[in-house]
């Protein structure tokens, strides 16, 4: 009988680190780094997930056959030379904090991974970053056949993609390329109402029925969005390709009438503006995914990609778009490329067919209620039990 | 044949002497103006060209299919 092959996919160093293994083409396994470490959005190299991965299957690191890293790193570097180039000497201060890390941990994937993993002795293989996402919605929905829409802030150079998925096969056929990036204007917008960008767009989310978009024209000032659902970013207000702050506060301030807020209470404006941000992304979501029909013809679309969390946007498609059916990654944003890289590699690298199906998207650990019991005594924390009706 | 290459050891200790005086911003400025501005030249043409082809989209089209064996490279 030959034995089980293993892969471990792996996403990390720049946000939400995890780490996910399949045995066979059944995922055993998966988890955010962050769930181990408490600290949100953590980054690092997703040891604790890995290693919990590892005895979720029973098996040590040797057993693994392949590894999977979520995009090419190479080609993420071209882009932030070539983008410096392009804007320097203005890109000056963006470039020097950034190549630090670069040269310290980023362009070492491969020797990071065989460092973290010493008694790996397999291959290592890198996607795309939207592939990557592609792969961690498509390969592990219920369709045989798909239209595949991904946005995000950005990747190596694509920041949304449209593409088609046949059987084992995905195909990328358009993209639209950085710094234009629907991810990116809704983390400057989150950043203009004083919340974390790549991180709190949720409550930007949440804030947008509180107000009315007011701000829609100033918003679409932003952004030049064509009816098939491409779009532009006025690079004349924002500066996320040349500098470490997102826009130009004088311009963005003339535009919206409010400077961004740094802390205090929310106001009207506020919540206006994130209702503005809201309803442009709705429309531009909807707008993609109209094109994307067009180019595939497919009833089914698979969403993935950190704006795919977007809940609100993504409950108007079924309703609003030719689409029937619909599958979004429950891991959509960057911790779900681990999901992808590591299904790609088992149907498209090694050549086998798709046999997994993600139904739930439970694949953390999980704790008994013996062991909360004895946590909560061992911390002295007082507790009721409430037993199950 | 010692002297001049004491008198070429001399020259290099300048130059590099020189080198260490400029900052890395100048260095890169000038790497920028060697390497990348015909590079930003040739592509702002390309991407002129293109707009005047097709201004009713964004979108740019991906001809060739992903290759899986390219995932064995990082790049």
């Amino acid at each position: 009988m030959n034995s089980p092959t293993y892969i471990l996919g792996i996403s990390c160093f720049y946000h939400d680190a995890a780490a996910c293994l399949i045995k066979d083409g059944q995922l055993v396994a998966a988890a955010a780094e962050e769930r181990f470490t408490r600290k949100k959005h953590d980054n690092n190299f997703p040891s604790n997930a890995i290693a919990y991965c590892l005895k979720e299957a029973s098996i040590e690191e040797k057993d693994i056959d392949a590894v999977g890293f979520y995009e090419k790193p190479l080609l993420k570097f071209e882009r932030i030379v070539e983008v410096a180039a392009n804007t320097w000497p203005k890109s000056y201060k963006s470039f020097i904090s950034a190549i630090p890390q670069w040269l310290r941990k980023k362009l070492w994937i491969k020797e990071n991974i065989q460092k973290e993993l010493k008694n790996f002795k397999g291959e290592i293989y890198f996607t795309e970053h939207h592939v990557a996402h592609a792969a961690s919605s498509y390969l592990v929905s219920p369709f045989k056949e798909a239209a595949i829409v991904t946005l995000d802030g950005v990747g190596e150079w694509a920041t949304t993609t449209i593409g088609q998925g046949t059987e084992e096969k995905i195909n990328i056929r358009e993209e639209i390329h950085f710094p234009h990036s629907l991810g990116l204007l809704y983390a400057i917008i989150t950043h203009y109402l004083g919340f974390k960008p790549n991180s709190a767009e949720y409550k930007v989310m949440g804030l947008a029925p509180y107000g009315k978009p007011v701000y829609q024209k100033e918003i679409e000032n932003l952004i030049e969005l064509k009816k098939d659902g491409s779009f532009k970013l006025n690079m004349d207000i924002l500066t996320h390709d040349e500098s470490t702050s997102f826009y130009d506060e004088e311009k963005m301030k003339k535009l919206f009438g409010f400077p961004p807020r740094i802390g205090g209470p929310l106001s009207e404006a506020h919540k206006n503006l994130a209702a503005s941000i809201q309803t442009v992304t709705e429309k531009a979501v909807l707008a993609i995914c109209r094109h994307a029909y067009e180019l595939t013809k497919s009833k089914n679309l698979c969403l993935a990609g950190g704006v795919a969390l977007n809940c609100v946007a993504n409950g108007k498609i079924l309703a609003e778009t030719p689409f029937e059916n619909i599958f979004i990654e429950p891991a959509a944003g960057d911790d779900g490329g681990a999901l992808g890289v590591a299904f790609y590699i088992w149907t498209n690298v090694l050549k086998n067919k798709r046999s997994f199906e993600l139904k739930h998207s439970s694949w953390g650990p999980q704790f008994s209620d013996k062991e909360i019991e004895d946590f909560l005594e061992k911390k002295k924390i007082r507790a009721i039990f409430f037993q199950e009706q | 044949m010692k002297v001049l290459s004491l008198y070429a050891w001399n020259y290099i200790k300048k130059l590099l002497h020189f080198i260490g005086r400029i900052n890395t911003f100048v260095i890169l400025s000038i790497f920028y103006f060697a390497a990348f501005f015909p590079v930003k030249a040739a592509k702002t043409v390309a991407s002129f060209i293109s707009k005047k082809q097709n201004s009713n989209s964004y979108w740019i089209k991906r001809t060739e299919p992903i290759d899986p064996a390219t995932a064995k490279f990082q790049f």
